[in-house]
């Protein structure tokens, strides 16, 4: 927080605008100060209510910005109303500077007559030194030099009534020409119609009369007798003067002295009588002129009422001034008018004197009158001096009052600064004696206080220190018991997780549990569905073909029955093209039997499958199950030894599962799949093709049996292959040549014999009725 | 229709916003040298729009800080003497009795006692007491100042 501080030249400095404000317009601002002083108090209450709403323990930041502003409006306050207050105090050092000036104006006027007065009564005393030596002297003796002192006694009486005159006039001849010189020019220019000249002059001779004092103005009133008759002529003249703003001041003005005056008598008039009347009614003109050209300004906006009042109020206590002057003036004239006439009296006595020394008896007489004058003026003078020192204090009082008077402010400074001085003074020491008391009570009060809080602060850090030792001790202990608390806690919890974790699992476990059991539940039943459609689809595959096989078998023995008894008619017939037909038939019924011996097997592989897949541990419970029924061997060994038959599809049946993917190996039906071991006998690099091509070779008896084990080179093979294709050739003849004939007997009874010899086919036809060949 | 006026956005480099993931280490910063600078992730130049930016981003984990903390004791003390000053100031502007000065510079003696007792508090010595107090160890440049500040209201409170 800011402290206050007192009022630097740096604050001075930001009142540069209040300064020179209050250089134009000391006064109009003085007049408002009260006015801010009121708004400053008012705004200091709003504040201190603002502030009393306050609870500091509540408080939060917006509040905070809050009571920030409040202080920074009360520090802002203080300083302004210390700068207001500091202000008025140089007003009021500045007025009593004003008075104290104008006071010293005063004395230095006052002291001018004094000493004019003093000359006069110096040279008034040399008359009378003169006077004595002429009255010792006789003409008769010395004629010139009676006359010489004579003329020279004539010409200090002239000095003495110039003398006099001067104390009135206060040889002022050369302000009161120029004004005499500025009224006769004012009133040329009225006459030649240049109303601008005549406003400069009357501004000028405004300044002009301004700057006189009464005395000269007194002095100087005579010469503007006929100047005075001019400009008031001139107005009369010219009436347009009057609707010119600054022109109808000085015409109002002078008409009203005119009037006052009554200057149609002037000339009439001996100026030593109408000197008061011309220069009151002068004095008022000149007001009338500066209050109707300051009324002017008003109406034009130039200066503000409150200047305006402020000029007016100034020419009024001018004005008082003046009359007091006045006053005191025609008192002094008086006074001197009555110590004229009677030292003119007591001289003229004196001089009739002279005419009586030439007779001895008067000689005495003129003595005793001359001493009797000489102590008469002697004491008239000092009580003429007397008088005019009680009218000059008695003026100094009267126009002090009047300065006093002059505004309510100088009132109220009137006890302060003269009837009260002493007492103020008495006032002044006391209150120095007083503050010096305060200022040593309240640096004792500071050191009390400086003491108290060292004191405090010692009890402080001591109960700081102790509570910290304390505090410290608490606090281990405390930190102990609640580390305990906290490992308890700890455990505390790490239990409670522990038991919510195994509620979660056992949670887990179940419902895992249950799915598991939806899983196999369901996974039965379809494997039970799977395993029905599949025995289902077994048996009436093998039923199927088992009919189809019993009904070729049946056919097959009834064609042979036929061919048996065309053979044993020695005719041709096809007995062993059926009987090879019915022996593969009776194989295919092998084979079926064999097959449905694999169906059951896999069938049965389904179920444990099945089985497995709904039991606890379904791993386990597959490889036992196929275990004890010997069919892992069997599976493993038919996957291992590759395919029994001539295809997948001999071994394994139509296909259960069509797959196809990296893993699963996708074989067509008559597709023959090697084991390993038989795989490492094909020499790398053999096709397929190749081997199948070797291995009809060897079925058809194209190649060699050789030892197990044995090897044979290529030349020898080609050798043998040459000698086979040989006896293929005379095989192939042979079976060319010989006759093969095929019969055929339709529903009809119709024989049909076909027989195919050396390429040919011949075909002949029999019919029951002619038994004719066709 | 839309204003053609946009504001102007000022983008301002990483930096913390929060007293949740500012440090408490940059919080000493910030409050050692009265620089904004230490909000930033990592340090770099900044222009005075930027600053400015970032003053405001300051006095927003500063609230934030005071709304959860609230203010110490001390400070209220001396919240407490301001204002009497303050009622005292304007209680001589409204009587014109000049002798309320010494009212104030007794007040004002008293709050410069107070400013004079409290010490700069040290983080570092802070962070002993909390890791002797809870058994924690505070990773000083890393912890946020709500956990550190949480843990000191936590052991006054104790």
């Amino acid at each position: 927080m800011a402290e206050s501080k007192p009022i630097k030249h740096t604050d001075i400095a930001e009142e540069g605008i209040i300064r020179d404000f209050l250089q134009k317009e000391m006064k109009d601002l003085v007049k408002y100060i009260p006015e801010v002083e009121a708004a400053i108090t008012g705004l200091a209450k709003n504040i201190q209510s603002q502030l009393g709403k306050i609870k500091v323990d509540s408080i939060d930041t917006a509040q905070l910005k809050e009571v920030n502003k409040l202080l920074d409006q009360s520090n802002q306050l203080e300083i302004t109303a210390a700068k207001v207050k500091k202000i008025k105090i140089e007003q009021d050092v500045a007025e009593q500077k004003l008075i104290a000036q104008k006071l010293n104006n005063a004395k230095k006027e006052d002291a001018a007559q004094k000493n004019a007065i003093k000359n006069t009564n110096n040279l008034a005393k040399e008359v009378r030194e003169l006077t004595k030596t002429l009255a010792a002297m006789k003409r008769e003796d010395d004629p010139a030099g009676y006359d010489k002192i004579a003329t020279q006694a004539g010409h200090l009486k002239q000095q003495i009534k110039e003398a006099k005159e001067a104390v009135a006039v206060f040889a002022t001849e050369s302000k009161a020409a120029q004004g005499k010189t500025l009224f006769s020019q004012m009133s040329h220019d009225l006459l030649d119609l240049n109303f601008q000249g005549a406003a400069e002059k009357a501004h000028l001779f405004a300044g002009v009369i301004k700057s006189m004092t009464f005395s000269e103005v007194i002095g100087g009133i005579k010469n503007f007798g006929s100047a005075i008759a001019d400009i008031t002529r001139a107005l009369a003249l010219n009436p347009f003067t009057l609707i010119v703003a600054g022109i109808a001041g000085v015409a109002m003005s002078l008409s009203q002295f005119y009037d006052n005056a009554n200057l149609s008598t002037v000339a009439a008039l001996n100026y030593s009588g109408g000197i008061d009347e011309i220069t009151k009614s002068l004095q008022s003109a000149t007001d009338e002129l500066k209050k109707n050209t300051i009324a002017v300004q008003l109406n034009r906006g130039e200066i503000t009422k409150g200047m305006a009042d402020v000029m007016t109020s100034s020419l009024d206590v001018q004005g008082k001034l003046r009359a007091a002057t006045e006053q005191y003036n025609k008192s002094q004239e008086e006074a001197d008018k009555k110590f004229r006439d009677r030292k003119k009296e007591l001289l003229d006595k004196s001089q009739e004197s002279e005419y009586i020394k030439y007779s001895i008896s008067w000689k005495m007489q003129l003595d005793a009158q001359e001493e009797q004058a000489a102590k008469q003026i002697a004491i008239e003078e000092k009580a003429n001096e007397d008088a005019a020192d009680k009218r000059l204090a008695a003026y100094n009082d009267l126009k002090a009052t009047l300065l006093a008077n002059s505004s309510e402010e100088a009132e109220l400074k009137k006890a302060a600064r003269k009837k009260e001085e002493d007492e103020q003074k008495k006032k002044d020491e006391a209150e120095y004696k007083r503050l010096l008391e305060q200022q040593k009570k309240i640096m004792k009060a500071q050191e009390d206080w400086d003491e108290a809080i060292e004191e405090q602060r010692r009890k402080d850090d001591l109960e700081a220190g102790e509570a910290r030792t304390k505090h410290k001790m608490d606090e281990q202990e405390q930190g102990e018991k609640n580390r305990l608390d906290e490992i308890e806690a700890e455990k505390k919890q790490q239990q409670a997780q522990l038991d919510w974790d195994e509620a979660i699992e056992e949670q887990r476990r179940k419902d895992d549990k249950i799915a598991l059991e939806e899983r196999k539940k369901k996974l039965k039943e379809e494997a039970d569905a799977t395993v029905a459609a599949l025995e289902k689809s077994f048996a009436r595959r093998n039923e199927l073909t088992k009919a189809h096989l019993d009904q070729d078998l049946q056919m097959r023995q009834r064609s042979i029955l036929q061919q048996e008894q065309l053979a044993s008619e020695g005719r041709a017939n096809n007995l062993a093209f059926e009987k090879a037909a019915a022996a593969k038939d009776e194989l295919q019924k092998q084979q079926l039997a064999k097959k449905q011996l694999k169906d059951a097997k896999t069938l049965a592989l389904f179920r444990m499958l099945a089985s497995a897949a709904t039991s606890e541990d379904p791993v386990k419970a597959l490889a036992t199950a196929l275990t004890t029924n010997g069919i892992a061997e069997a599976i493993s060994g038919s996957y291992y030894e590759g395919t029994k038959g001539d295809s997948i599809a001999d071994d394994l049946g139509k296909p259960l599962i069509p797959g196809k993917d990296g893993y699963v190996i996708r074989v067509d039906g008559a597709e023959k799949v090697f084991n390993p071991e038989d795989s490492a006998m094909i020499p790398k690099g053999m096709s397929n093709k190749t081997v199948a091509r070797l291995a009809y070779n060897y079925q058809m008896g194209y190649l060699p049996e050789y030892g197990s084990g044995g090897s044979i080179g290529n030349s020898q093979v080609a050798d043998e292959i040459k000698v086979l294709h040989n006896k293929f050739d005379n095989i192939l003849d042979v079976i060319k040549s010989r006759p093969v004939s095929s019969t055929k007997i339709d529903a009809r009874g119709i024989v049909t014999q076909t027989e195919f010899k050396n390429g040919l086919i011949k075909v002949s036809t029999q019919k029951p009725t002619d038994n004719r060949m066709i | 229709m839309k204003s053609l006026r946009k504001s102007k956005k000022v983008l301002l480099p990483e930096h913390y916003s929060g007293i949740d993931d500012l440090p408490i280490l940059k919080w000493e910063k910030v409050h050692e040298t009265g620089s904004v600078k230490h909000l930033l992730v990592k340090p770099c130049e900044l222009s005075q729009a930027q600053i400015s930016a970032l003053t405001l981003i300051w006095n927003s984990i500063y609230e934030e800080y005071i709304q959860e903390f609230g203010f110490s004791e001390q400070y209220k003390s001396i919240i407490d003497l301001r204002l009497k000053i303050a009622k005292l100031q304007m209680k001589k502007v409204i009587s014109g009795d000049d002798s309320i000065d010494n009212f104030i510079r007794m007040h004002q003696l008293k709050m410069e006692a107070i400013v004079k007792f409290i010490k700069p508090g040290d983080v570092f010595k802070a962070k002993k007491a909390i890791e002797t107090h809870t058994g924690i160890y505070l990773p000083i440049k890393e912890i946020s100042v709500r956990e550190f500040c949480s843990y000191l209201r936590e052991m006054n409170t104790k």
